[in-house]
């Protein structure tokens, strides 16, 4: 196991990014925060799948959904309050709740709105082509390489 | 007495060292302290990649988008029940990004 790492819905546009979590998922563990399983599996109904098939579709990858009981509400609100000037509650919640439980998981959060986290201090934030750079660098480790 | 050391810097360097030390009140010297101290907090806490902890970092994005094109292609050929789901799922006009929430319009502001 390399890393654990979480995901966040704008991932799912990159379905070859999702495909590579795929490859690799024997390395790595992978959360799907509470916000990011509504909004995707929202994206999945309106494609006429079922809510099985997403999960279905997110058990390929080995993800992990986060429960709404695994962090802490007043976590989040103190640190949307914080943040509240550069990034105002009514746009950014989602992504307060998302870096809240990243921070509580200690989990890496993977998203292509790095900027929107700039206020998590404790787990690194990474765009999807900054974590295939990390991730490719450990494969090729030879103290890493497990396969 | 501390050691010191003389190390090169461009102009454009020195003015904005000279401009940030007159700005916090403190010495040249402790804007560098600083300055080195913001990185190293960067880099324990991984918001910046260490050269040293992964050498091959900092693929360039053809690579990237050759490795992840890849990934695609071994899963499709694997697994045809992925590509029939992802099929379905990335056709049409709307994408994840129409159903990501950025405005909660809950009248708190």
């Amino acid at each position: 196991m390399f890393t654990t790492i979480a995901i966040d819905s704008n991932i799912f546009r990159d379905r070859d990014f999702i495909n590579y979590l795929i490859l690799y998922k024997e390395k790595l563990r992978i959360f799907v925060p509470t916000i990011v399983q509504m909004e995707v599996a929202f994206f999945h109904l309106v494609k006429g799948n079922t809510w099985d098939l997403f999960v279905h579709h997110v058990r390929e990858f080995g993800g992990e959904f986060v429960g709404w009981n695994q962090f802490s509400i007043q976590d989040v609100v103190v640190n949307a309050y914080n943040a509240r000037q550069k990034l105002p509650f009514r746009q950014h919640i989602r992504d307060f709740i998302i870096g809240t439980e990243c921070e509580t998981l200690g989990c890496e959060l993977i998203t292509f709105n790095v900027d929107h986290f700039y206020w998590v201090k404790s787990v690194p934030v990474k765009s999807p082509d900054l974590f295939v750079s990390w991730f490719e660098g450990n494969l090729q480790s030879p103290s890493n390489n497990t396969t | 007495m501390i050691p010191h050391t003389t190390v090169a810097i461009d102009q454009v360097v020195r003015k904005k060292l000279k401009k940030l030390a007159s700005l916090l009140d403190v010495s040249q010297g402790e804007v560098i302290k600083q300055a080195l101290a913001m990185l190293e907090e960067k880099i324990l806490t991984g918001k910046l990649e260490s050269r040293q902890s992964n050498p091959t970092a900092r693929l360039d994005k053809k690579d990237i988008g050759r490795i992840l094109a890849e990934a695609t292609r071994k899963i499709w050929a694997i697994n045809p029940e992925i590509k029939r789901i992802q099929e379905k799922l990335y056709s049409g006009p709307e994408t994840i990004d129409d159903f990501i929430i950025n405005d909660w319009n809950s009248g708190l502001e």
